[in-house]
């Protein structure tokens, strides 16, 4: 059934074009800003002072999430996919937050009836 | 007239000239071997089979559990009669020695059997049946496939799954028995229970985990395959809107499974850390047993977290359970009553609605956990928003049967009486679902009804409506109409009998794990114990109700009456185009798909029904083409 | 028959099987790592212990974090040099990858490595100390509790399982001077036989046992049937009960003349045993018992259950009271400086962080800080090092003051459980990957002659799940080594 692919000798066939040099190029751009995030969120984790450690953890997250996105877009090629996939990660992501989210609020939503005190 | 119009109109042919002339000239010119074709097979249709007779052997087996629970519940401290106590034999002489010496059922007995009774019927029962082995055998031909589109990793879903059985029945072996925290396996009960042995990974707790993570992996593989193959195998013409309902549901289903099932796993994972390890994931600090004393263990864990992940997946689950039912019955109603499906957008967008709110409910399980009234209120809310959908599946199913020239062969009996029993199940459902009500209700036998009323006369009626339906695609044979019917009535009253009666128990306070059925608390129960045998009375004659359904099943193999046409019921979906049996690669030629599912007596055609495969016009046949899904 | 768009991407939905299969799989996994970030939170915000903070060494974490993104890049680049035809550079990246990959396992596993060795003793008050027991040989018990003076052990025929022996010691000299036992154990049991302790007589006895029993089981149910048809006849009922005495007496007798009931005391012949015993095998024991987890119990005599421990830091951010600490009166010379510590490292923060200062009380950093007492960087050198390698200032720690013992594995608190469970976790997704790719490109030449788009394809998908398991570890590194 599948009469169709490419060139099945392969070696010379560029029907799929891609310049290579610019796309390492690209990559290594990408890894080195990784390696640079991962410093500053050491650095953010130790020597900065915001006023509150929570909000350095915030940060730090925060920084992680960029790197976190610049994987996903580039090296996953996130940034060129097809709807179908984009569809499926979104919905992953919102169970994903609800049971993040809902489990958290659980916890922090006890009953409050001071009966139940201890 | 189009070429593939030529190959496809005329399918008249009866099941020796597909199976032979056809066939050959299809197969792998190889003859595969017995192993290859029968045992580690990566054809869909006969891992669909697979999962199909282990599924039923598990449901007779967790069956057979339950008869010792429910001879326990009217008889407490009465031993096993003879016609019972050769289940307990089937475990071996040393089983018995352990947990029945004077042939009475124990405590830990029952809850062994309780627990494993849940854990067989919903994770190697149901689900196995329902969706893997319908899904495997049915959805590829209809939606025109060759197959499914991992065809190793289906294999490989399958013995996951079996090898998971296997650790899961051999824990009974076990000299600490098989589990006994109840299906659903709390932390911190299931923690401590049998923690007093040098042996923590042999033991039934342990091994359930171990198992779970294997029956997880099994499902994981199994839904990722039918997702990508509902996506991309999909015939030429088979837009998203063509699809039958039955696959739309199994679509749904799969992605439940797929987004549904890790959590369990962390929990599975994180439970067996808690055995192996002797972690804390679910333990508190100063967590206290009349055996040990405070445990030595670290504590600073949380049970609610257990129960959070547990139902997390096991919401999604009941789900999982459900719509294979619905997807059946809506197979069979149409084409027994002739009519296209009513409503069948509506309940495609239901079923999406459905699959989407059941991941934000799961709490609704959880109101007796010291749940703040934000929380519960939020839950309360999603639980009844998603009665909605329900109800529109259920009211399309209905309505679908109104004004319709109904036939009723057997597979048409089930699949009407899934309508009530399912209707019963749900609506009871809906109480449930405010807490206030739940805190009375919860962990009584009106739960336990509830949720039976939608699994065993819904669900279960349901797959041998299923089973019914396409046994002569499977077989070639129908199977018995008279000892069907022989089937049908006694079931339909037995099952009401079992599960009737325990709605009444449940108002009453019963509580669900009482292993004598209440006899310590005579003086406040005593009145409804008489239920208690008519429940049992129930449950020995549902047993018996089998007979004929498993006579018919292996009888009608060989001596079921031979099909004629490779579509005995005129029914529209592709399934009914391909040869009978199937042989491996399906379709003689590729299937085109030129209308939506259900185009039964559609006015000015010649026969009642429309196939979706056969064009009627030209201006059909040119638009299907323009349809990219194609090669 | 072969199934379409294993290589060219379906028109409508513009992928191939395999890129739709690994992005669902992914999805799940998704939910698998989300279920356990959500676990990791539901954790931390509950914890009734403070939670470790900055507390594993941040190199070999930040290391493995280059590591993984170096590999990243050369499993994508692995791809495109597959895409430009270039199989030279496809197997120079497809190496690197792997060579990163054992690099990661590597550090990963010397880090687990130090951890298991490593151990916490944590007071009945909270107070908590680190360090390691004297190893347990002939010289010392460290963490065994000594048993000795056993004069019986009672076997359970159901579940025990003669593990116990390689705990006992021949008693040479004093205690806590001991050496590994050898030889035949020779016992005398109830029957008065004399027999000799060996798992080929265990199981044989397990088996007779049983077979007793279950004929006795099948005498009784038989009678018990016999009872319930006979109900409401209480002539019947008394005649049936008199057999089903007399039957159980027979067997009783029986039993007891071939030694066939369930628990077996066996009495040792000649001197007695010592046992150095785990204590996590360890159900209950007092003062003249121990019972085993396998239901098995020695009669004899506690001598110590004392662990002999030798510390490197004193944590005291669970207790209310510094300086009435149990932990004191082990170590009563170090208070006077462990308090000055806290006070100048108190201080210190507060000038660090001059911001943070009015919440210092709670903030996790300064409480690390100041109330965990590092003796190699608290101390001045020699002191230190007398502390550290000295074993003569190790202390002796009672059981019955101690809240939990352990080393540095899931069981010490639910952080190391999350973090175990959670690195363990990542790390088979590494080796799973790892595995993986060594598969492409041992059997990539072929699949590359034959159809490099195939090739091209499955490096793709093999990537995506390697980029998956890089984007994990990027959150862990900041959520457990920094945070
Ligand atoms: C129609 C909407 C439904 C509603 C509002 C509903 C509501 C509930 C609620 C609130 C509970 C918890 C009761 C308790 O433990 O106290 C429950 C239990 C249960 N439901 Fe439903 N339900 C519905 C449909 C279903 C369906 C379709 C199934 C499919 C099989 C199902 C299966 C179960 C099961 C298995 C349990 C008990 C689990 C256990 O505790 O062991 N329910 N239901
Ligand atoms: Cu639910």
């Amino acid at each position: 059934m599948d009469s169709s692919h490419d060139n099945p000798t392969g070696h010379d066939s560029h029907d799929h074009p891609i310049d290579f040099a610019k796309a390492i190029r690209t990559y290594l751009m990408v890894g080195g800003a990784l390696v640079f995030g991962t410093i500053i969120t050491v650095f953010v984790a130790y020597k900065v002072d915001l006023g509150d450690i929570h909000l350095n953890i915030a940060l730090g997250l925060l920084i992680a999430t960029v790197k976190v996105s610049l994987v996903a877009l580039i090296f996953m090629h996130l940034n060129h996919e097809r709807g179908l996939i984009y569809k499926t990660l979104l919905f992953t992501m919102i169970f994903f937050a609800a049971m993040m989210f809902l489990f958290c609020l659980a916890y922090l939503d006890p009953i409050k009836d001071s009966f139940f005190k201890p | 007239m189009s070429p593939a119009m030529a190959a496809t109109a005329e399918h008249s042919h009866t099941h020796d000239a597909h199976g032979h002339d056809h066939g050959h000239d299809h197969h792998d010119h190889h003859d595969p071997g017995f192993l290859k074709k029968y045992v580690f097979s990566t054809d869909h249709k006969m891992i669909g089979v697979q999962y199909g007779v282990s599924g039923l052997v598990f449901l007779a087996f967790g069956f057979m559990l339950m008869l010792v629970m429910r001879w326990s519940i009217a008889h407490p401290g009465e031993p096993l009669p003879a016609g019972l106590s050769w289940i307990l034999q089937l475990f071996g002489d040393d089983f018995v020695t352990r947990w029945a010496p004077d042939g009475k059922v124990s405590g830990s007995l029952y809850n062994m059997f309780g627990a494993m009774h849940g854990t067989i019927m919903v994770f190697f029962g149901v689900v196995p049946l329902g969706f893997a082995a319908f899904v495997n055998f049915v959805m590829p031909l209809q939606i025109g496939a060759p197959d499914m589109a991992f065809p190793r990793l289906n294999m490989w879903s399958y013995w996951l799954f079996f090898i998971s059985g296997v650790f899961m029945m051999a824990s009974f072996l076990l000299p600490t028995g098989a589990a006994q925290a109840g299906w659903t396996n709390y932390s911190p009960l299931a923690a401590v229970i049998q923690r007093n042995t040098d042996a923590r990974f042999w033991t039934g707790q342990t091994q359930w985990l171990f198992a779970m993570v294997f029956n997880i992996s099994a499902s994981l593989l199994g839904s990722v395959n039918v997702l990508t193959t509902v996506i991309n195998l999909r015939a030429k013409g088979l837009t998203w809107m063509r699809l039958p309902f039955f696959t739309w549901a199994m679509f749904v289903i799969a992605f439940l499974l797929l987004l549904a099932f890790p959590p369990l796993e962390v929990a599975a994972l994180m439970q067996l850390s808690d055995q192996v390890f002797q972690s804390s994931f679910f333990l508190p600090t100063g967590l206290w047993t009349s055996e040990a004393g405070i445990l030595n263990v670290s504590g600073g864990g949380h049970p609610v977290l257990f129960q959070h992940l547990f139902w997390f997946l096991a919401h999604p689950e009941v789900y999982v359970l459900l719509l294979p039912g619905i997807a059946i019955v809506a197979e069979i109603i149409p084409c027994n009553t002739r009519k296209p499906l009513w409503g069948y957008k509506s309940m495609v967008y239901a079923v999406l609605t459905l699959a989407f709110l059941s991941f934000i409910v799961w709490a609704h399980h959880m109101y007796l956990t010291g749940m703040g009234t934000v929380v519960a209120t939020f839950f309360q809310f999603t639980t009844v928003m998603i009665s909605v959908p329900s109800v529109i599946l259920l009211t399309c199913l209905m309505i679908s049967l109104w004004g319709g020239s109904i036939r009723f062969p057997v597979p048409m009996l089930f699949a009407t009486a899934f309508l009530p029993m399912f209707g019963i199940g749900g609506l009871t459902g809906l109480p449930l679902a405010f807490s206030f009500i739940d805190l009375y209700l919860h962990d009584t036998y009106y739960v336990i009804a509830h949720f039976h009323y939608i699994v065993a006369p819904g669900v279960i009626f349901a797959l041998f409506a299923g089973i019914y339906h396409w046994y002569p695609k499977v077989t070639g044979r129908m199977m018995g109409t008279v000892l069907g019917h022989l089937h049908f009535w006694p079931s339909l009253i037995m099952m009401n009998v079992l599960f009737a009666p325990m709605f009444i128990q449940g108002m009453a306070g019963f509580h669900r794990r009482w292993y004598d059925g209440g006899k310590v608390f005579e003086i406040t129960a005593h009145k409804y114990f008489y239920l208690n045998e008519i429940i049992s009375w129930g449950a020995w004659g549902l047993g018996l109700a089998q007979i004929p359904f498993i006579i018919n099943f292996f009888l009608s193999i060989k001596a079921g009456k031979k099909v004629t046409s490779d579509n005995p019921w005129n029914a529209t979906t592709l399934e009914w185009s391909a040869p009978t049996p199937p042989p491996h690669g399906n379709f003689l030629t590729e299937p085109v798909v030129y209308r939506g599912p259900y185009e039964y007596s559609v006015p000015g055609a010649l026969k009642d029904y429309s196939p979706q495969w056969e064009p009627v016009t030209e201006l059909e046949a040119a638009e299907t083409a323009k349809v990219p899904a194609s090669h | 028959m072969e199934i379409p768009y294993t290589v060219n991407a379906r028109p409508d939905t513009g992928l191939y099987n395999a890129k739709v299969g690994i992005w669902l799989f992914l999805a799940s996994e998704v939910m698998l790592f989300g279920g356990l970030f959500s676990s990791y939170v539901f954790l931390r915000i509950g914890a009734d212990f403070p939670w470790p903070f900055h507390e594993l060494k941040v190199k070999p974490g930040f290391i493995n974090t280059l590591v993984l993104i170096a590999s990243s890049v050369s499993v994508v680049a692995a791809w495109a040099a597959v895409k430009a035809r270039r199989y030279g550079w496809f197997q120079f990246n497809m190496i690197f990858t792997l060579c990163c990959a054992l690099g990661f396992m590597g550090i990963k596993g010397y880090e687990y490595f130090h951890k298991f060795q490593h151990y916490s003793f944590e007071f009945t008050d909270g107070s908590v100390i680190n360090g390691h027991p004297i190893h347990a040989d002939e010289k010392n018990h460290g963490d065994r509790i000594v048993f000795g003076e056993v004069k019986s052990i009672v076997i359970d025929l159901r579940n025990s399982n003669l593990e116990f022996l390689e705990q006992r010691r021949e008693k040479k000299g004093e205690l806590p001077y001991a050496m590994p036992a050898s030889g035949d154990l020779k016992f005398k049991s109830p029957s008065g036989k004399e027999v000799v302790l060996s798992k080929g007589w265990l199981k044989a006895q397990k088996r007779k046992w049983l077979d007793a029993a279950g004929e006795l089981s099948r005498t009784v149910t038989a009678y018990e049937i016999e009872k319930a048809a006979n109900k409401g006849n209480d002539e019947a009922l008394a005649a049936i009960n008199a057999k089903l005495d007399e039957a159980n007496k027979v067997a009783i007798e029986k039993a007891k003349a071939e030694d066939l009931t369930q628990s077996l005391k066996l009495d040792v012949v000649g001197e007695p045993l010592l046992f150095l015993v785990k204590e996590s095998n360890v159900a209950k024991y007092g003062q003249a018992e121990l019972s085993f987890k396998d239901s098995t119990v020695l009669q004899g005599k506690l001598e110590t259950d004392a662990i002999e421990f030798n510390a490197d830091l004193i944590d005291l951010r669970k207790n209310k009271d510094a300086e009435k600490a149990l932990v004191w009166k082990y170590y009563p010379d170090l208070k006077d400086d462990f308090l000055r510590h806290r006070d100048e490292k108190s201080e210190e923060f507060k000038k660090k962080y001059p911001k943070r200062a009015g919440t210092a009380d709670a903030d996790p950093d300064n409480l690390r800080e100041s109330l965990r007492f590092e003796f190699e960087v608290a101390l001045p050198e020699e002191h230190a090092h007398k502390l550290l390698h000295d074993h003569s200032m190790a202390v002796s720690l009672p059981r019955s003051e101690k809240r939990f013992y352990s080393n540095f594995t899931p069981a010490l608190s639910p952080y190391y459980a999350i973090y175990f469970l959670m690195t363990g976790l990542h790390g088979l997704h590494v080796i799973g990957g790892a595995i993986v790719l060594g598969w492409f490109l041992i059997t990539g030449k072929k699949m590359y002659r034959e159809n490099p788009e195939h090739l091209a394809n499955r490096v793709e998908v093999g990537g995506l799940f390697w980029h998956f398991v890089d984007l994990v570890w990027i959150f862990l590194f900041p959520l457990y080594y920094l945070m």
